[in-house]
């Protein structure tokens, strides 16, 4: 009896043949169909190859034009790669573990149209997320909306003004002096009496040189008296001099005092109102706190993408499956995780320019192999910039404690026409300026820690804002276009849904310096203006009594002069 | 149901050799037993493209094992447990699990390892059975069966007759 199928034999060996054959033959396409579909399962959406080469010993695998579909736009490809290289460990495939020693990428685009709408596997997580909350823009800053000094008149006619008293006083004082002046007037200016003494002078005089003994005797009586008369009179007129010395000593005391009231009540309005600009506070998070949450939300929006792989594997019982039964593990000679890329390079291409990258240990069970996944992309002579740097790390190593941290560093980017601030109050765009950031950003157990530091220089900012706005805002606005460089530094503390932003930036200080200037200026000229007011409220009393001093300077000369004149003559009788 | 007894009364009584029969029953035995990707199995399905095992006999043994293997799989799986966790076969199963053709074959799987086992020690023993109990059958029951007045009336009966003719048209 011949139990051996000869024929059977034979149709093994056909078949071992067979697939051996197939295997060569067609590894492409089955590489090709394997990857498309496991790649497709991850992606949640499909994932197009457009040709595979295979080549064995060490196990190469060549693909052309990945497109990896956007799960939220089935039109437009997240990702396409033109070609990707990747040599695969054999042994590690044979044992269920997909092993990439190195892979290559070229010509990373994202955001690429399709020709057709690719298959979404998985929907999108419809659930209401938690929105970042919108940060606090901060207090202290359009306060005052506009900016309107009190109405002069107003406050002229509400402030009692000292002036107007003592302009009253001075002319009271005026008034009464010139009654005096008067009487003393006609006193020294009376021709009669004075033409009297001299004719009575000259009668005794006469008498005196030819007259009889009696008419000498007379004429001697006559003289003393008329000595004694002209001397009453120069007394009296010495008593008329000290009185209006004093009269006008008083006169002009009044008169400097009323001068100075107008200053007076000029500090006496100002100190009843504020003139101060009072400041900004927070215009640098009121301006860029948007752009800080727009980051957020893509930091977010990453993080959701990779979260699925973070999170902690929870301890389950093994299920054993009826038919399926259980693995043991014995002890592993090399581990490795299920999926590893122990070292990538990429190039990418950006609106930006073009980035080339190293990626290393890319693998989401680190436990086994114990190298938290990193990833660098840089780019040199952008388009905007001189140079852009990010670098990544995630290390899952202890998966309890995940940490996530990013550096992202611009080196003089070009920013051209960036709308700052779209609103009405405060228009504002950035047309020209150059910047310079350093960023790190980590994320350990849920808790966020960022800080951002980033220059401006050569900054021109531009505003539609109409310059004959009085408005508060419209200082600010002038006050942002003279500024020509600035920093900002952000903090973020807490966590990816509710991060405490913090914003400083000696933005603040350059605006309050130069808003402090310009509204010494407005001050300055509101005070000139009340000044002037008030001086022209006063301006004819101002001229009355100077004309009133003027009028009394005269009758003092002319006083002097009589007085002169009598005491010569009386000199002469004296003779 | 009747076109199996029919054919198992027909292999019975026809001129195939035992051996082969009996290969047929320890083959389907095997490949009843096992899981699809086991070691036995790929063996089992190598033997029978080489050997000249009976194939009806081997599906009848195969399709009644899965049977009796699904109310024995817990056993199975305690059996394959114990014999992964002996120590002295440790460093064996070690080197076993960082080689890939082994790995590959899922040894360290415990219902693969309780099946391999129950099928290594089932083997030989259950030829050699299957084997006695065929040329007993032939020598002693098919005469004394054949000789029988319910033989002969089941034999002659048309019903029989349509019926095994539709049973083998059918299969």
């Amino acid at each position: 009896m011949n139990l051996i199928r000869t024929k059977g034999l034979i149709i093994l060996l056909s078949l071992a043949l067979l697939s051996v054959l197939t295997l060569v033959l067609f590894s492409a396409s089955i590489s090709k169909m394997i990857l498309q579909s496991q790649l497709s399962s991850l992606n949640g959406a499909e994932v197009n190859i457009n040709e595979a080469a295979v080549a064995f010993n060490p196990l190469v695998i060549k693909l052309d034009k990945i497109q990896v579909t956007n799960n939220e736009n089935p039109l437009e490809n997240s990702l396409e790669i033109s070609k990707a290289v990747l040599e695969v460990d054999t042994r590690s495939l044979l044992r269920g573990r997909f092993i990439v020693n190195e892979l290559q990428l070229d010509n990373i685009q994202f955001a690429t149209q399709r020709m057709q709408a690719g298959a979404v596997f998985v929907e999108e997580d419809q659930t209401q997320e938690e929105k970042t909350p919108e940060t606090d823009a901060g207090n202290g800053f359009m306060g005052a909306s506009s900016l309107t000094m009190p109405d002069m008149d107003e406050l002229i006619n509400k402030t009692g003004l000292d002036t107007e008293n003592a302009f009253k006083a001075v002319n009271e004082k005026a008034k009464q002096t010139k009654v005096s002046w008067a009487d003393i007037e006609s006193r020294v200016s009376d021709k009669n009496k004075w033409d009297g003494y001299s004719s009575r002078y000259n009668t005794v005089k006469t008498n005196i040189k030819s007259g009889s003994a009696k008419e000498k005797l007379q004429a001697l009586k006559d003289f003393k008296d008329l000595k004694n008369e002209v001397s009453d009179e120069l007394r009296e007129i010495k008593k008329d001099k000290d009185k209006l010395k004093k009269d006008s000593d008083e006169l002009n005391i009044l008169y400097a005092q009323a001068k100075k009231m107008p200053g007076k009540d000029l500090q006496k309005i100002k100190s009843s109102i504020s003139l101060n600009s009072g400041g900004v506070a927070n215009i640098s998070r009121l301006l860029f706190s948007e752009e800080i949450t727009g980051y957020i939300e893509s930091a977010r929006n990453v993080y959701k993408k990779i979260a699925p792989y973070v999170a902690a594997d929870e301890a389950s019982e093994e299920q054993i499956v009826r038919g399926q039964g259980r693995y043991v593990e014995f002890k592993d000679n090399d581990p490795q995780p299920g999926f590893l890329i122990k070292k990538a390079g990429f190039t990418a291409r950006l609106p930006a320019g073009k980035f080339d990258g190293k990626a290393r240990y890319i693998a989401f069970d680190q436990k086994i192999n114990n190298k938290p996944a990193e990833i660098k992309l840089s780019g040199k002579d952008l388009i905007h910039s001189k140079s852009e740097i990010m670098s990544a790390v995630l290390d899952l190593r202890d998966k309890k404690a995940p940490r996530f941290a990013v550096n992202y560093d611009i080196d003089q980017r070009n920013i051209r026409q960036y709308e700052v601030s779209a609103g009405t109050s405060l228009p504002l765009v950035m047309e020209t300026a150059m910047l310079d950031m350093r960023s790190k950003a980590s994320l350990q157990s849920g808790k966020l820690s960022a800080d951002v530091d980033a220059r401006f220089k050569k900054v021109k900012f531009d505003s539609t804002k109409d310059p004959s706005d009085k408005s508060f805002s419209s200082l600010v606005t002038a006050a942002m276009l003279n500024i020509s460089e600035f920093n900002i530094n952000a903090e973020l503390k807490g966590t990816l849904n509710k991060p405490d932003i913090k914003i400083d930036s000696d933005i603040d200080n350059k605006i309050n310096k130069q808003l402090s200037a310009s509204f010494a200026k407005i001050r300055k000229d509101y005070e000139d203006q009340l000044a002037l007011k008030i001086k022209n409220k006063y301006a004819a009393d101002i001229d009355s009594i100077e004309q009133s001093v003027a009028g009394l300077d005269d009758l003092k000369r002319s006083i002097n002069t009589k007085q002169t004149d009598i005491t010569e003559k009386l000199n002469k009788y004296k003779k | 149901m009747i076109s199996s007894f029919a054919k198992i009364i027909r292999l019975m009584s026809s001129d195939i050799e035992p051996a082969q029969l009996s290969l047929g029953i320890c083959l389907g035995f095997v490949l009843g037993l096992s899981p699809a990707i086991s070691i036995q199995a790929l063996l089992a399905v190598v033997l029978l493209i080489i050997l000249r095992a009976n194939l009806s006999v081997l599906m009848l043994s195969a399709g009644l094992i899965s049977i009796i293997a699904y109310l024995l799989d817990p056993l199975l799986l305690q059996l394959g447990s114990a014999v992964l966790s002996v120590a002295e076969l440790n460093s064996l199963f070690s080197w076993m699990y960082n080689n890939s053709f082994w790995y590959l074959l899922r040894f360290n799987n415990t219902l693969n390892m309780g099946s391999l086992v129950i099928s290594l020690a089932a083997f030989i023993p259950l030829f050699l059975l299957s084997n006695f109990l065929i040329k007993r059958y032939r020598v002693a029951i098919e005469k004394h069966w054949k000789s029988s007045r319910l033989f002969q009336y089941i034999s002659q009966s048309k019903l029989l007759g349509k019926l095994t003719a539709v049973a083998e048209r059918v299969s």
